[in-house]
């Protein structure tokens, strides 16, 4: 069963991919397109952080991913970006006990942070270690990055939400 | 302790990889996700601009009346243009003919179609790379021949274009002025956003002023459409005009764009 829901599950981030690059930005919200594979790796983290094994290797496959629509110079960034994310949420969890809207907020936030600026810093220390200039690939629009802010939190705050309604209606049953 | 162990192993295993994947295969692998995304994202990227339109019709319906009346307008005042245009290339041919200068070089285009756009939206993947005759520094344009960007990254089979709007794109412009053209500087802002400035405080330059390439920087062919001026800001403190550009590739569908393959 474990390995059906590996398969799965890297079959599910694949198409997932392609939307959140070859869809979601035709749909001309004002250019924000959500990052849902970033987005599927938090909530399985922040929501079933048991199943860490599972998700670390989800993180790395995710992250080769986006790693096909990503201008950075250096292969591997990406992956290595959500995998840290992975352990940031898994420390962020364990420092704001508690599992609701507010500590999702903050987790959310702190992680999406790390997510968009990491691999931008890891470009310029890497350059600047291979050619010794400084270099600052800073391509982001602070409102542009707001408004993904945005998008991403409502998908995670009505998935948060429907998780529960969820995960009440079972308990209840049981 | 063992457990630490496999960790930092698996962890170092991952980055030689990673190390070995970009000295020797990264962009072979990054091309063949592409040959295999590419009749999907094919499919997608139209699908996607069909969706578009049919869920943003209802809140476009009043924006396309007001620009229905403003091109009824701009026709009348072209059709005027033309007129005076079509006297100037008579005076102008038979000038060119005197003074024996050849005729106007002729771009040479190639015709790509768009796959998929970056995160941020600051650059788009096209279906054509190295193999095609693409690479690294053309322009690309729209089949009205505005500018669209330049190809950033030519793999074998596919490219990668970075917008003139990308938050890093900066280049020469000329912009249209009532007594002369007036040479500046145009930044991406991300998103959809093109401002321009190093506009001298002494220019005439005016809202709607057309934009253009210039080939001072060899960043772009000379003469393509770029757009045009809005906001324009003439702060008395500050030496220089600054404002933003409305740039016309973002009218087009982008679904097939074309790249200039003699720069």
């Amino acid at each position: 069963m474990a390995g059906w829901k590996y398969i799965i599950w890297f079959l599910l981030l694949y198409p997932l991919v392609i939307i959140q690059a070859s869809f979601l930005p035709r749909l001309n919200v004002r250019g924000v397109a959500p990052d849902l594979v970033f987005i599927v790796v938090f909530l399985w983290i922040f929501l079933l952080p048991k199943e860490k094994k599972f998700i670390y290797i989800l993180s790395i496959f995710g992250g080769l991913l986006l790693e096909n629509y990503s201008m950075l110079p250096f292969f591997g960034l990406w992956a290595a970006t959500l995998f840290l994310t992975v352990l940031l949420v898994k420390k962020l969890n364990s420092v704001i006990q508690g599992f609701n809207i507010l500590s999702l907020f903050i987790i959310f936030s702190a992680t999406f942070l790390c997510f968009k600026f990491l691999p931008l810093i890891s470009t310029s220390l890497l350059i600047l270690a291979r050619e010794k200039t400084l270099f600052l690939p800073l391509a982001f629009s602070w409102k542009h990055l707001a408004a993904v802010w945005g998008a991403d939190l409502l998908i995670v705050i009505v998935y948060f939400y429907l998780y529960e309604f969820v995960y009440k209606k079972k308990s209840q049953r049981n | 302790m063992k457990k630490i162990l496999k960790f930092t192993i698996a962890a170092l295993l991952i980055v030689g990889l990673f190390i070995l994947i970009n000295l020797f295969a990264g962009n072979f692998l990054k091309n063949g996700f592409y040959k295999i995304s590419a009749p999907i994202q094919k499919v997608t990227w139209k699908t996607g601009d069909w969706v578009s339109d049919g869920l943003t019709l209802p809140f476009r319906l009043n924006g396309l009346r007001l620009e229905s009346q403003e091109l009824i307008k701009q026709n009348l005042l072209l059709k005027e243009e033309i007129i005076k245009l079509r006297y100037l290339n008579e005076e102008n041919a038979a000038l060119r003919a005197a003074l024996g200068i050849a005729a106007e070089q002729k771009l040479q285009l190639a015709l790509v179609n768009v796959l998929a756009q970056g995160q941020q939206g600051n650059f788009l993947t096209i279906d054509k790379g190295q193999k095609d005759g693409l690479s690294n520094g053309l322009a690309v344009i729209t089949a009205e021949g505005a500018l669209a960007g330049r190809i950033e990254n030519a793999f074998d089979n596919f490219s990668q274009v970075l917008l003139i709007t990308a938050k890093n794109s900066s280049f020469d412009i000329e912009i249209q002025g009532e007594r002369e053209n007036v040479l500046a500087v145009a930044k991406g802002g991300g998103g959809r956003d093109l401002s321009f400035e190093l506009v001298p405080q002494d220019a005439v330059i005016e809202n709607g002023g057309l934009v253009k390439t210039t080939s001072l920087s060899g960043k772009f062919p000379k003469n393509i459409i770029i757009g045009e001026v809005a906001g324009l800001q003439k702060a008395d403190a500050s030496s220089f005009q600054r404002g933003q550009i409305i740039p016309y590739f973002l009218k087009n569908a982008l679904n097939e764009l074309f790249v200039i393959t003699n720069p």
